[in-house]
């Protein structure tokens, strides 16, 4: 049990202070460090521009890195001076428009990687083609498939490999919303299934909370914040990651002793701040309440999310986003007081 | 097919990869294609007076100037008339409800099939003075003069109807994977139709416009038979004249110089033209939406039948008309099948040759090696713009003077050849290997396959329909071409392009008959069964 505790916790794939770029003025990923555990599924979570897309392609060798190392299992791929071509690489990948060879049929496309004289796994390639449920389609050509079908495929496609490292870059943002969130699910299970090491590249926050075991943000390529998803949502480390996992107010207050003054009224902080100073607070639209018996605000927008009403009000100086459940109705353009429900919040670093 | 996976994989992929000189080898040989490519130029160079008084004196005369403005003009209104056929034609057949445009899209395309010297001697018949057009009229009018035929307006007109489908088959192909919807938003983003032809539909085929109009220009440039059968003074004329009347060839090596000059100005402005090469397609297959014509269908009909008429039908029942004629005069036919069959071979031959030569030159132009990668390419198109004469006599001088072994051989035949008609089958294949998706080849990379691999199992098989499609466009160029095969092939051995020249030539039109009617048919059947139908669909799909 030890043993396995152990394995667990050695990075299989280590990312050590890499630089790269695609021209000397401007730096696509600076200084950027990231180890991954054995089994974990991990998401490179940013905004468009941020690097997550070069991230993924110089792990899997389509780019040559400019300074740094990469390993994987201990196995130096990529350094300044020694690259490893991608197709030597045991890195599978998932592209964005899922990259199915149109002139090959899905078990022509599943079987493309796998070559007759390394004498592979037929047993594991079956278990792979029924667990994604593709067996019943594999005479088809691509462009007979559906989005969801098309997944499934480039998966297969990249598992039959058994690959010790998989990448996705947006895998899920050409499918449907509703297909999106029940494919997410099932691809998940199959991934922790096989123990599968995934590294998944995505701008949309939701997905990555709910898939993944740690989260890297990234900001101008550099991982500014790695860890669990609980840690990222609940202890986001500066406002950019606040704003970008939820909907965040962030206010400005005079710190003393734990206890933060700001306009709208008191905060109370875990982790106590001896010296007196400004400082940033996170505070989310749960913790605010809106009333009608004070009127220094307005209500600017109105939107019905997942049972809650969540209110944007704003006044001449500032701008809240409320979520308000079980309660009375207000209405847009209404005069509306703000109180506060939950006084507990998380110091933010100021960068 | 497993088979020659296996081969290839077994003997030339893999132990390219093992040995790491795979790159080299093949960088090394498309070098050294580039040099056999540039032969005609350097000989150029060698033989060239390098008085330049007197090189200047002959540039700068009265004569020259007039046979400047002569070729230009026929490029110009040549390359013109085709886009205003083939662009119309194309959308029509592709994208409207036009009736039979099934059969329409590949009758279309026939006229590439004949010769330009069957072409001129059959619309001469037709056009020219005491032709059948004459003859029509005077039943009706008793007219008798017509407005010449020979000269410039009868050039333009034989050779625009030689060269439209080479336009006419890239946009078959850009049209068939246009996505409707682009026209359909930019009529809801307020665009009219003459709006949204400016501003969305001729960006999209613009390039594939450049493309073609460059192979046409080029073909233009260095075509011989048409202009000399219609007395129309060109730089091919000139040079021919100048070199089998002229003693000491005054001038050839100087107005040839003059016509790699001019290919050097199409090429510069058809890269200016082309802009970025970009995938235009949609992915989507199924998106097969038609402009819908109206009542105007039945009168577009006659219009859109009316190119393959003229370059086909027509030409076709005059050769008919003479070979009844032939027959009636008791002409012998003996020859005809030992041509027939010489001409298959070497064209089937120097086809595949040069189609698979295509590849490493291929190779090194993608991998984008500073300024190599573009001289290889530039130089590609050296060989179309020269007059086939001047290809075959620099390669008579090497072989002469430094190769004899090689001299007067079927293997400088195929150099000629390869020379000659490289670019037809670069352009293609390139323009279909842009068109890949960028992501499958990475897709490629990353589950396992090696460089050469990636290159054989993605890029050349879903460019396929591209090879058939240059091989075929090869062959069929080879089949016409005439002044290499006179002066390249071994004693001997004769063609139906030869001995249709030889009775032309001297005005026997009704004894070439036979020979010019197996000619296009040997080279129409591949062309109406791949080069439209099966092709304008798969073409870099």
């Amino acid at each position: 049990m030890t043993q396995d505790i152990e394995d667990k916790n050695q990075p299989i794939l280590e990312i050590d202070e890499i630089f790269f770029s695609y021209s000397k003025n401007e730096k696509i990923l600076s200084n950027l460090s990231l180890n991954v555990n054995k089994g974990e599924f991990i998401s490179i979570l940013g905004d468009s521009g941020a690097g997550k897309t070069s991230l993924l392609r110089v792990i899997n060798g389509l780019e040559k890195i400019d300074e740094g190392y990469i390993r994987l299992e201990g196995q130096l791929l990529s350094s300044a001076f020694y690259h490893i071509s991608p197709e030597k690489r045991s890195v599978g990948t998932i592209f964005q428009d899922f990259a199915l060879f149109p002139h090959l049929n899905v078990k022509e496309n599943i079987y493309f990687g796998l070559n007759k004289k390394d004498k592979y796994d037929e047993t594991f390639v079956e278990h792979i083609i029924n667990l994604l449920r593709v067996e019943k389609y594999l005479n088809r050509y691509v462009d007979e498939l559906s989005g969801g079908q098309k997944q499934r495929v480039s998966l297969a496609r990249s598992l039959v490999r058994k690959p010790k490292l998989l990448l996705m870059d947006e895998p899920f943002s050409n499918l449907d919303r509703g297909l999106r969130v029940e494919i997410r699910r099932e691809i998940k299970m199959i991934l922790k299934n096989i123990d599968t090491t995934v590294i998944l590249i995505t701008h949309d926050s939701e997905e990555a909370l709910s898939l993944s075991d740690k989260i890297a943000f990234i900001l101008r390529g550099e991982i500014i914040q790695y860890g669990t998803p609980f840690d990222i949502f609940y202890n986001p480390k500066n406002e950019i990651i606040a704003k970008s996992i939820r909907n965040s107010n962030i206010l400005e207050g005079e710190n003393s002793n734990g206890i933060i003054i700001t306009e709208i009224g008191k905060f109370k902080s875990q982790s106590k701040f001896k010296d007196k100073s400004k400082v940033k607070i996170n505070v989310s639209p749960n913790q605010l309440g809106i009333v009608r018996d004070k009127k220094q605000f307005t209500i600017i927008q109105k939107e019905f999310i997942e049972g809650d009403y969540l209110y944007i009000i704003e006044n001449s100086d500032n701008k809240f986003i409320v979520r308000m459940n079980n309660s009375e109705e207000f209405f847009l353009n209404e005069k509306v007081g703000v109180v506060i429900k939950d006084s507990n919040v998380q110091i933010l670093n100021i960068s | 097919m497993e088979l020659v996976n296996l081969f290839f994989d077994k003997y030339i992929l893999s132990p390219m990869e093992e040995m790491k000189i795979g790159s080299y080898t093949i960088f090394l040989f498309s070098v050294l294609l580039t040099l056999i490519l540039l032969l005609p130029l350097f000989y150029l160079i060698i033989k060239v007076s390098f008085d330049f008084r007197i090189f200047f004196d002959f540039l700068f005369n009265f004569k020259i100037l007039r046979l400047s403005i002569n070729t230009l003009s026929l490029v110009a209104l040549v390359v013109f008339f085709s886009i205003i056929i083939s662009l119309p034609l194309a959308f029509l057949n592709t994208r409207s409800n036009l009736p039979y445009s099934k059969y329409l899209i590949s009758l279309s395309v026939l006229p590439i099939a004949l010769p330009s010297y069957v072409m001129a001697t059959t619309q001469i018949q037709i056009w020219g003075p005491r032709g059948w057009v004459f003859k029509l009229i005077n039943v009706f009018f008793d007219v008798d003069y017509i407005p010449s035929f020979y000269g410039l307006w009868g050039s333009t007109f034989v050779l625009s109807l030689i060269t439209y489908p080479y336009l006419y088959i890239g946009l078959c192909a850009i049209f068939r994977r246009f996505d409707y919807e682009m026209i359909d938003a930019s009529r809801t983003l307020g665009a009219g139709i003459y709006k949204t032809f400016i501003k969305v539909i001729f960006p999209m085929v613009k390039p594939t416009i450049a493309a073609g109009s460059l192979l046409i220009a080029l073909y233009v440039l260095s075509d011989f038979g048409a202009v000399s059968l219609l007395r129309f003074t060109t730089f091919t004329t000139a040079i021919f004249n100048r070199m089998y009347t002229s003693i000491s060839n005054y001038g050839v090596l100087e107005i040839s110089l003059l016509t790699i000059l001019f290919c050097f100005i199409i090429l510069f402005l058809e890269s200016h033209t082309r802009g970025n090469e970009k995938n235009f397609s949609s992915s989507n297959l199924k998106n097969t939406k038609q402009l819908d014509l109206g009542i105007w269908k039945w009168i577009l009909l006659p219009l859109v039948l009316l190119p393959s008429l003229l370059g086909f039908f027509i030409p076709i029942s005059v050769l008919i008309y003479w070979l009844i004629q032939g027959i009636i005069n008791n002409n012998s036919f003996k020859d005809l099948f030992t041509a027939t069959l010489n001409t298959v071979s070497i064209s089937v031959i120097a086809s595949l040759v040069i189609t698979l030569l295509t590849i490493p030159i291929l190779i090194t132009i993608r991998k984008k090696i500073k300024y190599l990668s573009l001289i290889i390419e530039k130089s590609a198109y050296v060989g179309l713009s020269l007059p086939a004469i001047v290809v075959a006599m620099s390669l008579v001088f090497f072989t002469v003077n430094y190769f004899h072994i090689a001299y007067q051989t079927f293997f400088v035949l195929i150099v000629g050849y390869f020379i000659s008609f490289l670019p037809a089958s670069l352009g293609p294949i390139r323009t279909s290997m842009n068109q890949i998706n960028p992501s499958l080849e990475e897709a490629s990379l990353t589950l396992g396959k090696n460089k050469f691999q990636t290159f054989y199992k993605v890029i050349i098989k879903l460019s396929s329909p591209s090879f058939i499609y240059a091989t075929i466009l090869i062959f069929i160029l080879c089949l016409k071409e005439l002044p290499a095969t006179l002066i390249l092939s071994p004693i001997g051995f004769k063609t139906l392009s030869t001995s249709i020249w030889s009775s032309a030539s001297e005005a026997f039109f009704m004894d070439t008959a036979a020979a010019s009617l197996l000619l296009v048919i040997i080279a129409g059947i591949p062309t109406y069964i791949f080069m439209s139908r099966g092709l304008s669909k798969r073409v870099g799909d």
